[in-house]
């Protein structure tokens, strides 16, 4: 039997996870309790279910092309309720599940709105979006484990050495194999003096940008966690803020 | 004319041929050299010698010989010998066959090499779960990995991305939905709402809603198009996959190729192997949090049956060619099996579970079957025709051959057939395949006959006495003194009812033996002497003998009537044999007669009750002609008589006692009385001539017993075939008995000696005119006949008379 020692943070930490119908999955909620148990946080589950959707679905022509099929079909307000109630009640049901099993805090809530702008709303604590799942070119294996590959957006801000705790502490738990640090400057010379965890490799990509809405753009580790700083998307519009969750396929955590 | 004399009483030499001790030039059986089990077998060895040295088609062996003559035993050690030079036979193995695996391939390998390659197998696959997973975890797989998930990623991306900055520039934004995609007008960057769309002119809306429904039809190509990409991306992958490991692959096998270099057929599986293991590398690397130790590895070993090797014979041990005897010659144990294992409720089969049959472990030997046991298993027997006449094994369940399942299976391919099948059996199975079954003369060439017994001469005895010096060494027993070794000659004789012969039924004579040493144990000897084996002959028969006490005892307390002295007319004692397995006993019988004016028929009321049996019958119509022909030759025989054994409430067969019966009817015949102090034995022929008769040793002490028990007069004896002196090997007391002039035992070789002996009276020897003397046995039933016919004639005219008057 192998004893697994934890290394938990000291400060009190609350991690609130954003989900909707696209990402409510057992594999980003198992991710994120992983990490939460590590980082010593509460849990708050966050669905929300997608207003503009709504709104559009109840526009005279709206209809949606199925994803496997191509094929167009309407898009109904009722379909669309009773899709969001059973994923809801889903997440809230794997949250409290995955949770008692880590004895963690968690609280479930659920609204309506647009997504980042609802998750941004949530003030002190950090955000955790799973990634929406992405239909095709799941070409490599889904990864059971919680993240090895991590990558930090480096924008020279205070929240910056928080994140470099929680890259800390994940890695001294085993949970990361790889760190690459992006950033569009060149980056302060006692980062890696900063994260002396033996076993972990370490890389250094410098960019052009790092903006948020051009994140997407981005040639970034397969499957990594990417850590950034929360006050990095402000000045985001809600078009923005709404492209950036849609169509950001890996799963992104914003440090406070 | 006169009377031919009495036939004399036998002396005491002819009844019992003993063995003497001083002719067997031995202390113990110790000093003998050993002979093989076959002594005496020389027309059988012949035969076998010829049977194993042919090789041509159908030409396998039939043993024949009765039960008890230790066939087995004899062929295994004259095949032992016989075979030690030939080749050692090839090993067997099952493996997959990769592009039809529900037909397993057969492989065959020189002796040794087939538990070789199981392992080596065993191993590679091994090597391979190590091995590829090591290499998946390589930077330089994951970075060519990343490569290709990113190239079709950015496609992905990028294709989606042009659909939504086009719909962008046209104020339409590209949504996502909880299973697909949907477009909704945009104005100033925000999605309108239902309010803002009805507020629109109708031509405003209209534009919206055939710009969403162009880009509609863009974006349903760009869907359909992510099939596609996923596809050729997992193809891709497939590819490096199978690219990255090829190298690792090959040096693994590159090892086996060379060890097995010399066998064309071992490198095609190879080959197979390789190629299939390379298509599904993906089976071998390791689940996520999987550990790898030795145990896990073992345990993986068995997810990949397809690479193992089922080694169906593995003759690696053996330096000659398998004798295999299969005592259970059922189908499966015969032809194999395909067996099945329980998997969630459902059976499931591999080529990993065929197992062989006998037929596969003596391929390339010799197969010994009892004939009975083949011929009496359902399907053995058309099965085991089946594979000699097309040279092959080929599995199949009864299931299949009954047609009762129709559910997939495999069909394992057949093993070329080389070996010789040796059936053991009894000259009747022979007989009987040989007259019925049209396919055994083709399979079966060779009969190889066991002689049941051989002569009794010097040379043979002393033979004998090596055969028992084997049988004793064999089965570690105590050394036989020569009384002991004279006394299993004697009792060998007396077992095969013949004073000239020695039996060859090596069972009862190792029964005889074992049983001696343990009397010679009890008794503390070093050695088995005569007193053992006369000790182990009568505990046998005491075991069995509680039937004859009560048949004896029956007669004696006059329950069953058999008189042993005085003389009655119309009665005569009979003797009879009662076969209880092995055991048989003797005792006599009353046979009565009844005769009366008649229109010459002999009533068998045995036959007339159904209890007499076929060969019975034709003893009593042979002797009825016998007496038409001696009185009555040229006229009727005006005489109906009836025969009957008293008391006998079982069935009556055979012939023995048509010379009792004979003598009984004349004695009816012409009132003479039969002295009852003298039992008869033998059959009779149409001329009076007595012939030999079975069982004459039991016949005699059954009579003896009961004289003997009533207490002896001193005139009491029996009379019997002069042909069976030659089988007499009677026992101690009777032979004491006839010493002492207390029984007499009277050898007749015609019906007129036996009518003298029984009655006291003369039989009567015809004159030229054919007439017998008047006061001889002859005379006074010629003299009753010709009373009769003249009764005859009377009534004959009476009827006529009558007849007229009717008229």
């Amino acid at each position: 039997m192998t004893r697994v020692t934890v290394v938990s943070s000291s400060t009190e930490r609350r991690i609130l996870i954003a989900l909707d119908a696209y990402s409510a999955t057992e594999t980003g909620l198992v991710t994120l309790v992983s990490i939460a148990r590590r980082l010593n946080a509460s849990l708050t589950g966050l669905y929300i279910e997608d207003s503009q959707l709504m709104s559009v679905a109840e526009l005279p022509f709206s209809t949606e092309i199925n994803y496997l099929s191509a094929e167009e079909r309407e898009l109904q307000p009722a379909e669309l309720l009773r899709i969001n109630k059973i994923a809801a009640a889903r997440a809230r049901r794997l949250l409290e599940k995955l949770s008692s099993r880590d004895k963690l805090a968690w609280t479930f809530a659920e609204e309506s709105g647009e997504l980042a702008v609802c998750a941004l709303s949530h003030q002190g604590c950090d955000i955790f979006f799973p990634g929406r799942s992405r239909p095709y070119l799941s070409l490599q294996r889904q990864s059971s484990q919680p993240h090895q590959q991590l990558t930090l957006i480096y924008h020279c801000q205070p929240e910056f050495d928080r994140m470099l705790e929680v890259v800390r502490l994940l890695s001294v738990n085993g949970m990361v194999s790889d760190v690459t640090i992006v950033s569009e400057t060149p980056l302060p010379a006692d980062i890696a003096e900063k994260l002396p965890v033996q076993g972990v490799r370490l890389h250094f990509e410098l960019v052009r940008s790092t903006r948020p809405e051009q994140l997407r753009f981005l040639k970034l580790p397969v499957s990594s966690l990417i850590l950034m700083s929360k006050n990095a998307l402000n000045g985001l519009t809600e078009r923005q803020l709404a492209e950036l969750t849609e169509q950001f396929s890996y799963p992104l955590m914003l440090v406070n | 004319m006169t009377d031919k004399p009495l036939p004399p009483a036998l002396p005491i030499e002819s009844l019992y041929r003993r063995c003497d001790p001083a002719t067997l030039s031995f202390k113990d059986t110790t000093e003998l050299e050993h002979l093989d089990n076959y002594f005496g077998q020389d027309r059988a060895l012949d035969a076998m010698r010829f049977g194993l040295g042919i090789h041509h088609e159908g030409y396998n062996i039939y043993v024949m010989g009765s039960p008890g003559m230790g066939k087995h035993e004899m062929l295994q050690d004259f095949l032992q010998q016989h075979i030690a030079d030939d080749p050692r036979p090839n090993d067997w193995c099952y493996i997959n066959n990769f592009s039809a695996p529900q037909q397993p391939k057969v492989l065959k390998l020189p002796c040794g090499v087939a538990g070789r390659l199981q392992k080596n197998m065993e191993q590679c696959i091994e090597d391979l779960l190590v091995t590829i997973p090591g290499v998946f975890q390589s930077a330089e797989y994951k970075a060519r990995l990343n490569e290709i998930s990113e190239e079709y990623s950015d496609k992905e991306q990028q294709a989606f991305t042009t659909l939504r900055d086009k719909a962008k520039e046209r104020d339409i934004a590209l949504m996502q939905t909880p299973t697909g995609y949907t477009l909704a007008p945009l104005a100033k960057d925000k999605i309108i709402t239902p309010e803002e769309f009805e507020a629109l002119d109708e031509a405003e809306q209209k534009t919206i809603e055939e710009k969403i429904s162009e880009l509609k039809e863009e974006l349903k190509q760009v869907v359909l198009k992510m099939p596609m990409w996923m596809k050729e991306g997992r193809e891709r992958m497939k590819k490096l996959n199978q690219n990255i490991v090829l190298n690792a692959v090959n040096q693994i096998f590159r090892e086996l190729e060379i060890r097995y270099g010399e066998h064309a057929e071992v490198l095609n599986f190879l080959a197979e192997v390789k190629q299939d293991v390379i298509e599904n590398v993906d089976a071998f690397r390791e689940e996520e949090g999987h550990a790898s130790g030795p145990e896990d590895l073992k345990a993986r070993v068995h997810e990949f049956p397809m690479y193992k090797v089922n080694v169906l014979v593995d003759n690696s041990g053996t330096c000659s060619p398998p004798i295999v005897y299969e005592d259970n010659p059922s189908l499966n144990n015969l032809m194999g099996r395909v067996e099945h294992e329980a998997q969630f409720g459902t059976l499931t089969t591999d080529f990993t579970l065929i197992r062989n049959g006998a037929l596969h472990r003596a391929n390339g030997g010799y197969l010994l079957l009892d004939a009975l046991k083949v011929l009496t298993n359902p399907f053995a027997w058309e099965t085991l025709k089946r594979a000699l006449h097309a040279h092959e094994i080929r599995i199949e369940s009864i299931d299949q051959l009954l047609s009762l399942v129709s559910t997939k299976s495999l069909e394992p391919e057949p093993v070329p057939l080389d070996l010789k099948v040796i059936l053991l059996g009894d000259r009747m199975i022979y007989y009987l395949l040989e007259a019925y079954d049209p396919d055994f003369k083709l399979l079966f060439k060779v009969p190889a006959d066991l002689s049941e017994d051989l002569p009794r001469t010097a040379d043979n005895t002393l033979g004998y006495a090596r055969l028992i010096a084997a049988l004793q060494h064999r089965k570690s027993l105590r050394p036989l003194d020569p009384g002991a070794v004279a006394r299993v000659v004697e009792q060998g004789s007396r077992m095969l009812e013949d004073a000239e012969k020695l039996p060859l039924r090596l069972n009862s004579l190792t029964d005889l033996l074992c049983e001696s040493d343990y009397y010679a144990a009890i008794a503390k000897a070093d050695r088995i002497s005569a007193l053992h084996v006369q000790q182990a002959i009568e505990a046998a028969v005491r075991r069995m003998d509680q039937f004859r006490e009560r048949v004896h005892e029956s007669i004696l307390r006059d329950i069953q009537l058999v008189d042993s002295s005085g003389a009655k007319v119309a009665q005569i004692n009979g003797l009879s044999v009662y076969q209880l397995g092995e055991y048989a006993f003797g005792g006599p019988t009353r046979i009565t007669a009844q005769a009366r004016l008649g229109s010459g028929k002999v009533l068998d009321i045995e036959r007339e009750v159904k209890l007499g049996g076929n060969i019975h019958s034709k003893a009593v119509l042979i002797l009825s002609a016998f007496i038409a022909s001696r009185f009555a030759k040229n006229r009727p025989l005006p005489i109906s008589a009836s025969l009957v054994f008293e008391q006998s409430y079982g069935g009556v067969e055979g012939d023995s006692a048509s010379v009792a019966e004979i003598t009984v009817l004349l004695s009816a015949i012409a009132d003479i009385p039969i002295r009852q102090n003298l039992a008869v034995t033998g059959s009779i022929n149409q001329h009076g001539q007595v012939q030999a008769i079975g069982g004459i040793n039991q016949k005699i002490e059954g009579f003896y017993d009961i004289c003997a028990a009533r207490g002896l007069t001193g005139d009491q004896g029996v009379v019997m075939p002069s042909a069976n002196t030659q089988h007499l090997m009677l026992a101690s007391r009777v032979i004491d008995a006839v010493a002492s002039g207390q029984f007499h035992i009277y050898a007749v070789s015609t019906i007129d000696e036996a009518l003298s002996l029984l009655t006291g009276i003369p039989a009567g020897e015809p004159d030229q005119q054919a007439q017998y003397p008047a006061n001889s046995v002859n005379g006074r039933v010629a003299a009753k006949v010709a009373e009769w016919i003249q009764l005859a004639k009377k009534y004959a005219v009476h009827d006529d008379k009558g007849d007229r008057r009717e008229q």
